[in-house]
C-alpha cells in the first residue's frame, strides 16, 4: 500500500473496482486540520481535484474515499493539502500504479464509484468525428477557402456505437442501474484501444437477447458521443457498503469488536 | 471597416481557423467569461435603429469549475444571462498558422430575450441588440426643447442623458448650429434628425461606443475588395434592380429661422446627362421626375439644406441597383462600408462595381453563410 513519506496519505489501487482507495490519516498531520483538498496528476495531463474532495471539511483531518475517475494502466500521483481555519498546514504526496484492471470496458458514473461495472466488448463501430466548418467555393474559378473552428481542434467530438455483453442477472442489473443513474459515463477500455478512454454521452441504449431465454448473457448496444467532464459532487467508497458490512458482521456488537473506529470500517482496516 | 492587421484581409482568402468568444457583464462587472457558444449569428443592418442584433445559441449548462456548473437559462434577475441590463460581448477570432489569434469585436449586446428549457435539455437561445436600444427606449417623458452651437455636441448630450459614461466618438466632418427645436417623445428620432442635418450617421460600434460618422459618399475609399477568381473571397453575387426605390431628387424642408420667415428649402437633382436616372422628361431620354422629401426642423439655412439633399441623393439613386453577395466571412466589416465588387476575374477593371454595405449576417459557426446586401454607390452632380 503506497503511503506518503509522512504517513498522511495512503493510495491503494483496487483492480476489482478499477478505483483507488484514498485514506488521509488525521493523526499524522503535524497540527490540526479542518479542510483538505486532494488533487490527481497523470503525466501529460492537467492536475485536477478529485471529485468530492476539491475543498472538503473533515473531522480531525481524517478522510476515506475512492477515486474512480483516474486513468487506468498508468501511474497516478495524489497530493493532499490540509489547512486549518484557512491557513495551510501541510501537503503529502503519493504515487500509485493503476495497472491490473481486467480487460473489457469499464463503465463509471461520476461521483458514484459503487456503480462501476465491467462489460465485455462485442463490437466497436467506426469512430466518427466530423469536421466543424465548411468550404467557401470562390466564384470565377478561384478555388475554395476552407474554414474550420479553432476550438476543439476543429472537429466535433468522437461518436461511435459500442456493443457490450454482460452476464444475465447481476451483470444486467448492474449495467441497467448504471444507465438509470446517468447517461454521461466514463468509459475506460482495457485490453483494446478502438475507443479512447473518457467521458461519453450515451444517446441510445438498446438491450437484446441474441439467443434463447436460457442464454447466459445479454447484449447492450450504446450510441456514444464524447463529451466533457460532468459537473456534480458526490464521493463514495468502492466496495464498502452497508450491505457488505451487514454480511460481514451479524450484529452491531460484532462491528464494534471488529473495528476500533468508524474510520477503520470505511478504510476496511 | 474595423481596424485589423495588415495580414487579416489577406488571410480571409486562405484556409483558416476561427473562434468565437462571448462574455457577459453588467454595469462593467464581468458575470461570466467564456459562454458555451453553440452557434448563432450577428445581423448588422444600417437601416435598423439597433445596428447590430445578436442571436446566440448556448449549451444548457455553463461550467463554473472542474465539477460544478450552473444552468444557462436565467432564473434570478442577477443571473448572468438575464435581461436586466446584462450585456454580452462577442468577439470573433482568426487563428493564424503560427497559433496566434487576431480578435475582432462583433458587438456589445444588451440581452433582450433568453429562451430555453427549464429542464436544461436543449440549447438556450439569447437575443440581444446593440446599445442604441438603451437610447431609443428612453423616450422623452415631456416635450424636449434644446438648442446648441453644435449638432454633434447635442447628439452626445442626448446619448449621455441615458448612458452617462458611454464614449461618444465623432469623426463627422460637418457640424452645424442647432436652433431652438422641440421634439415630442422620440429621442432616437431627434438624434437621427440632427445626424441627417450634418450628413452623418449615429450608431453603436462593436466596441460599445457611440460613433458619429459621415454617411458614405462616392468619395469614400473602398474598405475591402470582394473579388471572384484566384485569391478572391466572392462566393456568389445576385443583382437586382427596381424602379420602386429610386428617387432622382431630394427635397429638404428645414425649419424656419424666425416666425416671420418661411421655412428653408434645399434640393438636389440628378442632372448628370450621362446618368441613367437623369431628372427630366422620359421623352427626352431622362428617367422621369421622382422627388424624395425629408423634413428636418434643425436645418435652418438654404446652404445646409442643399448640402443635406446632395448627401442623400446618392443614397436614393443607389437604391436602383442592389447586390446580394455571399463571401468568405469578414468579421471586421461594418455596415455602410464601401466595397469594390469584382464579379469577373478576367475583367477586373471592367466589371468592378462600387457598393455600400447595407446589411450582413455574421455566422458564429465555422463555415456558416455570410450573406451581404449592398447597393450601388453612384456619383451625383
Amino acid at each position: 500500500m503506497p503511503v506518503s513519506v509522512d504517513g498522511i496519505l495512503e493510495a491503494t489501487f483496487d483492480a476489482s473496482t478499477a478505483s483507488v482507495l484514498l485514506v488521509v490519516v488525521g493523526s499524522e498531520w503535524p497540527s490540526p486540520v479542518d479542510m483538505i483538498t486532494i488533487t490527481r496528476t497523470v503525466a501529460g495531463e492537467a492536475t485536477v481535484p478529485v471529485r468530492g474532495v476539491e475543498s472538503r471539511v473533515v473531522a480531525a483531518g481524517y478522510y476515506v474515499g475512492s477515486d474512480h475517475e483516474m486513468a487506468l494502466a498508468t501511474t497516478v500521483t495524489y497530493v493532499v493539502a490540509g489547512s486549518f481555519e484557512g491557513s495551510d498546514v501541510a501537503t503529502a504526496t503519493v504515487a500509485e500504479s493503476t495497472t491490473g484492471a481486467a480487460d473489457g470496458l469499464w463503465l463509471k458514473v461520476a461521483g458514484a464509484p459503487d456503480l462501476t461495472v465491467l462489460a465485455r466488448t462485442r463490437t466497436v463501430s467506426e469512430v466518427a468525428s466530423p469536421t466543424i466548418g465548411g468550404v467557401y467555393q470562390i466564384a470565377g474559378g478561384g478555388g475554395s477557402v476552407a474554414q474550420t473552428s479553432a476550438q476543439w481542434s476543429g472537429i466535433e467530438s468522437d461518436s461511435a456505437k459500442v456493443g457490450l455483453s454482460v452476464e444475465t442477472g447481476t451483470g444486467v442489473a448492474r449495467l441497467r442501474a448504471v444507465m438509470a443513474a446517468s447517461r454521461i459515463l466514463l468509459l475506460q477500455p482495457v485490453g483494446f484501444t478502438d475507443i479512447d478512454a473518457g467521458w461519453y454521452f450515451v444517446g441510445t441504449v438498446r438491450r437484446s437477447n441474441p439467443a434463447s431465454e436460457a442464454y447466459a448473457r445479454r447484449w447492450f448496444d450504446l450510441d456514444i458521443q464524447r463529451t466533457g467532464v460532468p459537473a456534480g459532487q458526490g464521493s463514495g467508497i468502492a466496495g464498502v457498503t452497508w450491505a457488505a458490512l451487514m454480511e460481514e458482521c451479524a450484529t452491531w456488537a460484532d462491528v464494534a469488536t471488529a473495528y476500533a473506529t468508524w474510520f477503520d470500517v470505511l478504510r476496511g482496516a | 471597416m474595423l481596424p485589423v492587421s495588415a495580414g487579416y484581409l489577406a488571410a480571409l482568402a486562405a484556409p483558416q481557423q476561427v473562434t468565437v468568444r462571448a462574455d457577459v457583464s453588467k454595469a462593467g462587472v464581468r458575470l461570466f467569461s467564456g459562454l458555451p457558444v453553440l452557434g448563432g449569428s450577428v445581423v448588422v443592418d444600417a437601416g435598423s435603429i439597433t445596428r447590430r442584433r445578436l442571436t446566440l445559441d448556448l449549451a444548457p449548462r455553463m461550467s463554473t469549475g472542474t465539477y460544478t456548473d450552473i444552468p444557462t437559462l436565467p432564473r434570478l434577475p442577477g443571473d448572468p444571462l438575464n435581461l436586466y441590463g446584462q450585456e454580452i460581448t462577442v468577439q470573433h477570432g482568426l487563428t493564424y498558422p503560427d497559433g496566434s489569434t487576431e480578435w475582432v469585436p462583433l458587438g456589445v449586446f444588451r440581452i433582450d430575450s433568453p429562451k430555453g428549457s427549464l429542464l436544461d435539455d436543449g440549447p438556450v437561445t439569447v437575443t440581444g441588440v446593440s446599445r442604441e436600444a438603451f437610447v431609443a427606449d428612453a423616450r422623452f417623458t415631456a416635450p424636449y426643447t434644446a438648442s446648441s452651437a453644435s449638432a454633434q455636441s447635442l447628439i452626445g448630450t442626448l446619448i449621455h442623458e441615458v448612458l452617462a459614461t458611454v464614449e461618444v466618438a465623432s469623426s463627422a466632418s460637418m457640424d452645424r448650429r442647432v436652433p431652438r427645436t422641440t421634439w415630442d417623445e422620440d429621442r432616437w428620432g431627434a438624434i437621427t434628425d440632427l445626424a441627417d442635418s450634418i450628413g452623418a450617421v449615429v450608431y453603436a460600434d462593436p466596441y460599445g461606443r457611440f460613433v458619429i460618422a459621415d454617411a458614405p459618399t462616392v468619395d469614400t475609399a473602398p474598405a475591402w475588395t470582394v473579388a471572384a477568381g484566384e485569391g478572391g473571397v466572392l462566393v456568389s453575387a445576385d443583382s437586382s434592380a427596381t424602379r420602386s426605390r429610386i428617387y432622382n431628387a431630394v427635397i429638404v424642408r428645414g425649419g424656419s429661422p424666425s416666425a416671420d420667415v418661411a421655412p428653408v428649402l434645399g434640393s438636389a437633382y440628378d442632372l448628370d446627362s450621362t446618368s441613367a436616372t437623369l431628372w427630366g422628361d422620359p421623352a427626352d431620354g431622362a428617367f422621369g421626375m421622382v422627388p424624395y422629401f425629408m423634413g428636418l426642423p434643425t436645418v435652418t439655412d438654404t446652404a445646409q439644406a442643399d448640402a443635406v439633399a446632395a448627401a442623400n441623393l446618392a443614397k436614393q439613386i443607389g437604391a436602383a441597383s442592389t447586390l446580394d453577395l455571399s463571401t468568405v466571412p469578414n468579421a471586421a466589416l461594418e455596415a455602410l462600408d464601401v466595397v469594390d465588387v469584382i464579379p469577373d476575374a478576367d475583367d477586373r477593371a471592367g466589371s468592378v462595381r462600387r457598393h455600400v454595405i447595407d446589411s450582413f449576417t455574421m455566422p458564429l459557426t465555422a463555415g456558416g453563410r455570410f450573406p451581404v446586401s449592398s447597393r450601388d454607390l453612384r456619383a451625383v452632380t
